[in-house]
């Protein structure tokens, strides 16, 4: 918040420094949606070639940072709208096994979420946690990890993301149930039963 | 009837179903059948009470990932390549 704060000004800065001030963020910003080094770095090209040709003009009293960011996002779901028409319309089931190994046939639990001890949001603050939840999301199935990625971290309505996607909201319900599950398994597996057990 | 005979449905229906209901609440708010049947599970149910409570933490350290600025400890460390550099810096002058 410090850096953008010092970073405020009424206009934008040469457009030769943005790679320089702004690309490696950009580039990190875009990489956690978009999972691929390649589309991150060609989306963070696309968008400060259209910075730079006024595609989106500059808002008085917004930073460089946040107008940058601003047209990226827009440059992220752009990409996930040509790419969601090449997406095989195979039925979820046969896609990943997530719901299959987590319940019985009954539709009982299988194991059960386990207890995770201590206090979850202790693992806030530590930058391991980070590294394990960004693998958990990076190592969802592609289209489980698009629906996730457009709902929780573009923070996209449920009805814009089906739009994007070009999906049913109950295909959304149901991808983000397995991404949301799968999602719960991993961080228990690869965070919490790295923690001592109560008990 | 037709309430009735859902709420019988849904009485009977299992922790799959039950934990797909609670994710999808997540997402759009739940007809009222199926808010009270999962109320009416979660009495008795402390695995899928327990899945809840896990999912919000989920949705609380997304959220936190999602603002980010690409800056804090949520961001990938990871950096632009000298190549990518080089060639975003030709594509700004050209």
């Amino acid at each position: 918040m410090a850096l953008e704060n010092s970073e405020a000004s009424d206009r934008a800065s040469d457009p030769a420094d943005w790679v320089d001030r702004h690309g490696d963020a950009m580039f990190r910003y875009a990489l956690l949606r978009v999972r691929s080094m390649g589309t991150a770095e060609e989306l963070v090209q696309e968008a400060l070639v259209a910075a730079l040709t006024g595609q989106r003009s500059f808002r008085e009293g917004s930073t460089e940072r946040t107008w940058l960011i601003g047209i990226l996002k827009h440059k992220i779901v752009d990409h996930y709208r040509a790419s969601a028409r090449e997406l095989p319309s195979e039925g979820l089931e046969s896609a990943d096994r997530i719901l299959e190994d987590t319940f019985s046939p009954r539709g009982l639990w299988n194991a059960g979420p386990a207890r995770w001890s201590g206090d979850p949001s202790d693992a806030l603050e530590k930058e391991e946690f980070w590294d394990v939840l960004r693998d958990c999301v990076s190592g969802l199935p592609d289209h489980l990890a698009d629906a996730f990625l457009l709902r929780e971290l573009e923070q996209m309505s449920g009805e814009e993301v089906c739009k994007v996607l070009g999906i049913s909201p109950t295909n959304l319900w149901a991808r983000m149930h397995r991404a949301r599950t799968g999602l719960r398994r991993c961080l228990e597996e690869h965070w919490f039963k790295r923690e001592p057990r109560e008990g | 009837m037709a309430t009735l005979r859902e709420m019988c449905r849904l009485l009977n229906a299992h922790c799959d179903q039950m934990s797909a209901l609670m994710s999808r609440a997540h997402d759009d708010t739940l007809p009222r059948c199926e808010r009270w049947a999962v109320r009416l599970h979660l009495l008795y149910c402390s695995a899928c009470r327990r899945y809840r409570r896990q999912l919000q933490f989920i949705t609380q350290v997304t959220r936190r990932l999602a603002a980010g600025t690409g800056e804090d400890i949520t961001a990938p460390p990871r950096e632009l390549s000298p190549d990518a550099r080089e060639r975003i810096k030709r594509s700004l002058n050209g």
